[in-house]
């Protein structure tokens, strides 16, 4: 009996004691993204994340937004159409292969052919016409029309060696076995919803990340991956919940890197309907007109709502109010939009003007899944708006539901954030959001206020065939005036910050597109 | 015996083929892949291009019979997230869900059936009593909760055992399991007890009742007037007679705790099946949540003919041919 006891004491002692100690040239990031290896398959902006640690591009987007040299080195426009690109010259793949124009064009035409694809990167690269082999180090891409934003576009190309981009099939990105890159980091070992690991390119052309080896344990659930934060089995959590911000900052040796990104949240507003889907007289019944369609009652929604108690009271503290749906200090704010004001009193006085003093019933909708705090905001805006009278039920509901009822108009109010980092400018989020529904010309699929006013639409198409970044500007900056100042077709509410959770050993630095980045990782001082 | 195969096999089809059905419809009526994933910049042509180049655009009928017809060419379909099969999906991640199942079953049945018996041989006793009301608060306490309390307290404040994630992989006899390793284990304890706490107070309550009951009956009193030792009562006569319940909880837990350890597994981040489902429902990856049910009523049903054929070995009186 005495020696079965001894055994298993022996046992326990020696599972306890293992203690795993991290070497200190190894990162574990907890996140709870599930990466796709293959840099051409599923564009979200968590597979671009990582897609950027594996595969160079052609330019690339820094921390702060800025295009910035990659694979390829300098560029000139030879006309409007035409551009013409220097390739870094001396570059290896990760198998020792030479990287040339060759696998440039293999893998931008691989893009939009990657098989059972539901959100392809070919929005990337659906402007371009050709792209020709000028020699092996000098491209020229030819663009269908003036395009000036193309650099943004193809920053969001990861490019592989031309025979693998030729043959190999998603499934061979996943084992590893395509995962063929010019990036700073190799692939190692992807165990699916598990871990993902990749260790330091010690070829790499540009400047070496500060880690040999990245883990990225895949945790779904963000109770567990502040558990393995605070015990010590990561030293990064991306995704930390903006509730937990405050235990974190207060237990010794972690911290919170943040910063404003370039999301930035509005309301859309039904101003299609004749009939609103969710708004109803103060007795519950269908009401026979849209009181929405009356600019006066959109302005009162915006004077009701005191961004600045959000802001602090639902979002602690870690996002900036907006008046307008791309943020302060970024290309194409308009500056003639004044500080968006809570005033109550006159919101309930534009009620009253516009027909309805004892206000009416609305129903307000947002996702619950999807962004920090989104259904606590919805709350909240929700309890505003019905101290001014518009009496206000919240109905929340998974992205996965959300989205697609918003996108066929089926709500009367709704809230969405829009990353306007690839662009770095309002231009994707008016043109898709707000600019009349038009499928041939791939104008406003995502506009889902069913916002319509051939003024705002001509300078949308006049940005968006700018080749000056000024005349485009000054196009998208009228083009915001129209639709916030003058029409109020959206409520804008306030741009948030990205947060990481770390460990003090760790320096991090976040980026504005909310991307996360190894190589912004280095070890503390 | 062999009829009784035959007849539980073909049951089985129609059950699975009734099921795809209900769970086809159920998936097609929560909403379009497509809005989910496709990138906010894609335009609305992309956009339909991509619902026709995934037959989403076809009717539910017609998806359902492509569907069965691949079926029958031994095609479960792809995963739209993750662009692979999604029976390999859901294979290759069984083993991490089967250690942390088997383990904590394991747990169960070793702790619960000596608890069970003790209980109820001294019933009236202060540690019979406690063992039941013990059990009590086992079933009632939500399994999340605890789980987070033994990540805080064994993780985090006393820095024990790792906070979540399947270890280190060893190989052993050519299976590759987080058994064979010391950091494996590791990992495994806080979420295979977790995942023990309910089976464990089943097998106690009914084991202890069962117990109970029997020691009253007319044979156990000539087995004690006979002289047999103690222990032979016990383990033999006892148990042998109590076992028949206690091996189709045993079976329906273990199909329960394999297939729907969701919680468990969100919790400690362990890579299983459970996940797998969790996250396929977030992002409304149909072909996996399809994949995933029927993998998982396939598991029930071998399951409970397992237990049904366990059954007549264990009692004589049942008959397999007459089930």
């Amino acid at each position: 009996m005495n020696r079965v006891l001894g055994l298993i004491v022996l046992i326990m002692s020696s599972v306890m004691s293992v203690w795993s100690f991290a070497a200190d040239s190894e990162l574990r990031v907890a996140t709870p993204n599930d990466p796709s290896i293959d840099p051409h398959f599923l564009y979200v902006s968590t597979n671009a994340a990582y897609a950027r640690h594996l595969y160079g591009k052609l330019v690339d987007l820094d921390g702060d937004g800025n295009v910035i040299p990659s694979l390829a080195v300098e560029w000139k426009n030879i006309d409007e159409n035409n551009w013409e690109l220097k390739l870094r010259e001396g570059v290896k793949f990760h198998d020792g292969s030479d990287f040339d124009a060759k696998d440039v064009i293999a893998s931008f035409e691989r893009v939009p052919n990657v098989p059972n694809n539901p959100a392809s990167y070919v929005s990337n690269t659906n402007m371009i016409e050709s792209i020709t082999e000028k020699d092996p180090h000098t491209i020229v891409i030819t663009t269908k029309m003036p395009y000036a934003l193309l650099l943004r576009r193809i920053s969001g190309i990861g490019i592989i060696p031309s025979e693998i981009a030729e043959t190999d099939t998603t499934e061979d990105f996943t084992s590893g076995k395509a995962a063929i890159g010019t990036g700073p980091y190799k692939f190692s070992e992807y165990v699916p919803g598990d871990r993902y690991v990749i260790e330091r390119n010690e070829d790499f052309w540009g400047e070496k990340p500060a880690y040999e080896k990245v883990i990225f344990r895949i945790m779904p659930e963000s109770a567990s991956r502040m558990a393995a934060l605070l015990g010590g089995d990561v030293d990064l959590l991306e995704g930390l919940p903006p509730a937990t911000v405050e235990t974190l900052e207060e237990r010794d040796g972690f911290y919170v890197a943040q910063r404003p990104s370039s999301r930035t949240m509005w309301l859309f507003i039904d101003t299609h309907n004749e009939v609103s889907p969710f708004v109803r007289d103060n007795d519950g019944n269908a009401m026979d007109t849209n009181p929405l369609l009356d600019p006066k009652v959109r302005e009162a929604l915006s004077l009701a709502i005191n961004r600045d108690a959000i802001v602090e009271r639902v979002m602690g503290g870690l996002a900036e109010p907006a008046n307008q749906i791309v943020a302060d200090g970024w290309f194409s704010h308009s500056p003639n939009i004044p500080e968006a004001s809570y005033d109550p009193e006159r919101a309930k006085a534009l009620l009253a003007e516009a027909g309805y003093p004892d206000g009416f019933q609305l129903t307000i909708h947002g996702p619950n899944d999807r962004y920090p705090n989104d259904e606590k905001v919805v709350q909240a805006i929700a309890q505003m708006l019905t101290r001014v009278g518009i009496k206000t039920e919240v109905a929340t509901m998974p992205k996965s539901i959300y989205f697609g009822r918003m996108n066929e108009r089926e709500f009367s109010l709704a809230f969405i954030g829009w990353d306007n980092g690839l662009t770095g400018s309002s231009l994707m989020s008016l043109s898709a959001a707000f600019h009349t529904r038009d499928k041939d010309a791939g104008e406003g699929s995502w506009n889902a206020g069913g916002y319509s006013n051939p003024e705002f639409d001509a300078a949308i198409e006049k940005a968006e065939g700018a080749f000056d970044m000024d005349e485009q500007e000054q196009s998208l900056i009228r083009a915001m005036d129209i639709m916030i100042a003058e029409d109020k077709a959206a409520v804008p509410l306030y741009t948030q910050f990205v947060i990481t959770g770390a460990k003090d050993t760790v320096s991090y630095t976040p980026r504005v597109d909310e991307h996360f980045s190894a190589m912004a990782a280095k070890p503390a001082e | 015996m062999t009829i009784f195969l035959i007849r539980r096999l073909m049951q089985s089809f129609v059950v699975l083929l009734i099921m795809s059905l209900v769970v086809f419809a159920g998936v097609y009526a929560i909403g379009n892949p497509v809005d989910v994933l496709i990138s906010p910049e894609a335009t609305e042509l992309q956009r339909e291009q991509t619902i026709q180049q995934l037959g989403l655009d076809r009717p539910m009928w017609e998806q359902y019979l492509i569907f069965l017809k691949n079926i029958a060419e031994g095609k479960l379909g792809t995963s739209f997230v993750h662009n692979r099969p999604a029976i390999t999906l859901i294979l290759e991640r069984f083993p991490a869900t089967f250690e942390l199942a088997f383990s904590a079953l394991v747990i169960a049945v070793f702790l619960g059936i000596p608890l069970g018996l003790w209980a109820g041989l001294r019933a009236d006793s202060f540690s019979g009593r406690s063992i039941i009301s013990g059990s009590i608060i086992l079933f009632s306490m939500p399994t999340f909760w605890v789980g987070l309390l033994m990540i805080i307290a064994f993780a985090i404040n006393l820095n024990w055992l790792p906070t979540s994630g399947r270890g280190e992989v060893g190989t052993f006899l050519g299976i590759r399991s987080s058994l064979f390793t010391i950091d494996g284990l590791r990992h495994l304890v806080l979420p295979a007890t977790n995942l023990a706490l309910y089976p464990l107070a089943l097998i106690i309550r009914l084991t202890a009742s069962g117990t109970s009951e029997t020691m009253s009956l007319d044979f156990m009193r000539s087995a004690r007037a006979k002289g047999l030792h103690a222990p032979r009562i016990v383990f033999v006569h006892l148990l042998k007679n109590i076992l028949i319940p206690i091996v189709t909880v045993i079976g329906l837990q273990f199909s329960v705790i394999l297939a729907f350890a969701v919680v468990t597994e969100s919790i400690f981040s362990w890579p299983g099946m459970g996940r797998l489902i969790i996250e396929s429902i977030n992002l409304l990856d149909r072909p996996v949540i399809v994949a995933y049910i029927l993998v998982t009523i396939l598991i029930f049903m071998l399951i409970n003919l397992l237990v049904d054929v366990l059954y007549s070995f264990l009692d004589p009186r049942v008959r397999l041919e007459k089930m």
